[in-house]
């Protein structure tokens, strides 16, 4: 069984950094701070340690969506409209 | 014979037998015998025939043959046949000639001119030995007088034998047409299949060969008519068997043409059976089976070896399956949920790639419901709102007829359909479980979405709870999703018919392009 993690945005526009809120299935949070165009393995791979999980058995996602460790949230913040959380 | 034969000692032998009256005939003996041992059998060989003469005046008779060597009506310009067994092939002759006779009177009526000019010339070869008597002929070769007749009957043979050939071939082929004119009856009484069609074909071609045959003799008696007057209505006669022939390749003709209708006539029948199994049954359509190669690379993919590697991103949704989700496939294994996913994506990929072929459906990943009662109270709307927009989907969800929900429960995979068509929830669990509050927090899932999309407020309450029963029975603990297609094709009868998982898992696996596309 994969554990799915909820993961949400605040952000202002202009700062080249974006705070990332992770959910997870428990309904615990984190937060993170990160930079836009970096990749979000990166804060997989710190959320993973710090909840003792295993990457591969963890699975990130974005509105309903898959994401993939190579993505940056450059990506979702443009794809998408991200006003709050 | 025994003087001519090739064994030295032998010619010792039979010159010290024989060789005394030979010293006392040839007074150059003494000039002989310094020479090899040949020309002594040699010389033997003529002493012996010197010594029969006087005693038979047959022979002496025979020896003057080659003068009436002018009485043929013409020369044979033709390579020289060599007949060995010299006058034996004349005692031959003679049997085959009645045989020409009495065949010539039966079937060979249309070569009688060639028999004709044969028993012409046959007629003046053998005037000078008509007046051999069977003991005459006995006696000629016990006293082995070969030599003297085979030279001088060498031209007289060869023609024969020119002759014999010329015959034997036109009676083949004679037979032969005869065969296959047979052979043509009955290929048309196998009622126009095929073979009796290929046969005509041969029939026909072998005919024409014949002709072509007839014709190259006329040729030849055309040739010959300079010399032999006779010649001339022979040829006519040939030129009418072949008219002859012309109606029976009229025969030929109309039979041909009779069987390729006949044949066409089966083509057309079998053309409509064909159209007639076009028409697949859908449930037919799930069971394709996968060809050699795509097993090699099942066989490939669910390999241990490939337990940890990624074989296969599907772009779409992101998901990398490793040869670890495939192995979940196998009997007896438990379904991951990424199988599950992909399983579900492929769906909804199929079902864009044919829109006319499926039910406009949704399909939502295995997160969905999980997240859906994830909130304080087991509902929480607002963490799955943002996950059916629009923009996201390409389409609204509440256009589609059915959504699929996977749902886990614990340890066992089942299936909520909120089928808007018939506007009803329907509850898929193998294993006969009822889980009420699953639907009813579909239904308010859906009063939730139909409000934040679109403003309004609609009544579900009506809409019916089904718990559908006639689905397969999953044996053990063993997880069964293979439900999903046959009711996305809206064929929920004959359930039991599809394949088990390993099966369908395979099929999924070798049908899906996009896997290919993207394996590693």
């Amino acid at each position: 069984m994969s554990i799915s993690t909820a993961m949400s945005c605040v952000t202002g526009v202009t700062d080249p950094y974006i705070r990332v809120k992770v959910k997870g299935q428990d309904g615990t949070e984190l937060f993170f701070k990160i930079r836009r165009d970096a990749k979000l393995k990166k804060l997989m791979n710190v959320y993973c340690d710090r909840c003792a999980m295993d990457l591969i058995s963890t699975v990130f996602l974005f509105d309903g969506c898959r994401i993939q460790g190579k993505q940056t949230p450059d990506e979702y913040v443009n794809n998408t409209t991200l006003q709050q959380l | 014979m025994g003087a001519l034969t090739s064994n030295r000692k032998r010619g010792d032998d039979s010159y010290k037998a024989i060789s005394p009256p030979i010293y006392h005939h040839h007074p150059s003996y003494d000039h002989i015998a310094k020479r090899p041992k040949i020309s002594v059998s040699m010389s033997q060989n003529t002493t012996e025939y010197s010594r029969v003469i006087p005693s038979n005046s047959v022979v002496s008779r025979v020896s003057s043959y080659p003068d009436t060597k002018s009485q043929f009506s013409r020369e044979v310009h033709a390579p020289v046949r060599n007949s060995k067994f010299g006058f034996l092939s004349i005692a031959k002759k003679f049997d085959i000639r009645a045989c020409y006779k009495e065949s010539s009177s039966n079937k060979m009526g249309n070569f009688m001119g060639i028999l004709e000019r044969y028993k012409k010339a046959k007629h003046s070869a053998f005037k000078s030995l008509k007046h051999f008597t069977q003991k005459d002929e006995e006696f000629v070769r016990k006293e082995k007088n070969i030599e003297v007749i085979e030279i001088d009957d060498d031209d007289d043979d060869e023609e024969e034998e020119k002759k014999r050939d010329d015959v034997c071939d036109d009676s083949s082929i004679e037979e032969v047409d005869i065969k296959e004119w047979k052979d043509g009856r009955r290929g048309m009484d196998d009622s126009g299949q095929l073979k009796g069609k290929t046969e005509l074909r041969s029939m026909d071609s072998s005919v024409v060969t014949d002709v072509s045959k007839s014709n190259r003799k006329l040729d030849l008696m055309v040739l010959d008519q300079e010399q032999d007057d006779l010649s001339l209505p022979l040829y006519m006669k040939l030129l009418d068997r072949s008219r002859k022939r012309d109606a029976k390749l009229h025969n030929l003709k109309f039979d041909i043409e009779l069987n390729e209708k006949r044949s066409q006539g089966y083509y057309a029948l079998r053309s409509q059976k064909k159209g007639y199994q076009v028409k697949k049954d859908p449930v037919e359509e799930c069971f394709v089976p996968l060809s050699e190669e795509e097993e090699g690379e099942v066989t490939r993919a669910l390999h241990n070896s490939n337990r940890r590697k990624v074989l296969v991103n599907h772009e779409n949704s992101n998901i990398d399956i490793t040869g670890e989700n495939l192995q979940c496939l196998k009997p007896r294994a438990w379904l991951n949920d990424e199988v599950i996913n992909v399983y579900l994506e492929l769906l909804k990929e199929r079902e864009k790639r044919e829109p006319q072929k499926f039910l406009k459906c949704h399909f939502f990943s295995t997160f969905f419901y999980k997240k859906l009662i994830s909130g304080r109270g087991g509902y929480n709307y607002q963490s799955v709102r943002r996950w059916t927009t629009q923009r996201k989907l390409g389409y609204s969800l509440l256009e589609c007829d059915k959504i699929f929900v996977p749902i886990h429960q614990e340890i066992h995979w089942c299936l909520a359909i909120i089928n808007k068509k018939e506007e009803k929830f329907q509850y898929l669990d193998s294993l006969r479980g009822v889980d009420s509050q699953v639907l009813d927090k579909l239904a308010r899932y859906y009063v939730d979405e139909v409000k934040d999309k679109t403003g309004k407020d609609i009544d579900v309450s009506s809409w019916k709870q089904e718990f559908v029963k006639d689905l397969p029975n999953q044996e053990n603990g063993e997880d069964n999703f293979q439900l999903v297609d046959p009711v996305c094709r809206e064929v929920p009868k004959d359930l039991a018919k599809f394949p088990n998982r390993i099966e369908l898992g395979k099929l999924r696996c070798g049908q899906d392009p996009n896997k290919k596309e993207h394996s590693i």
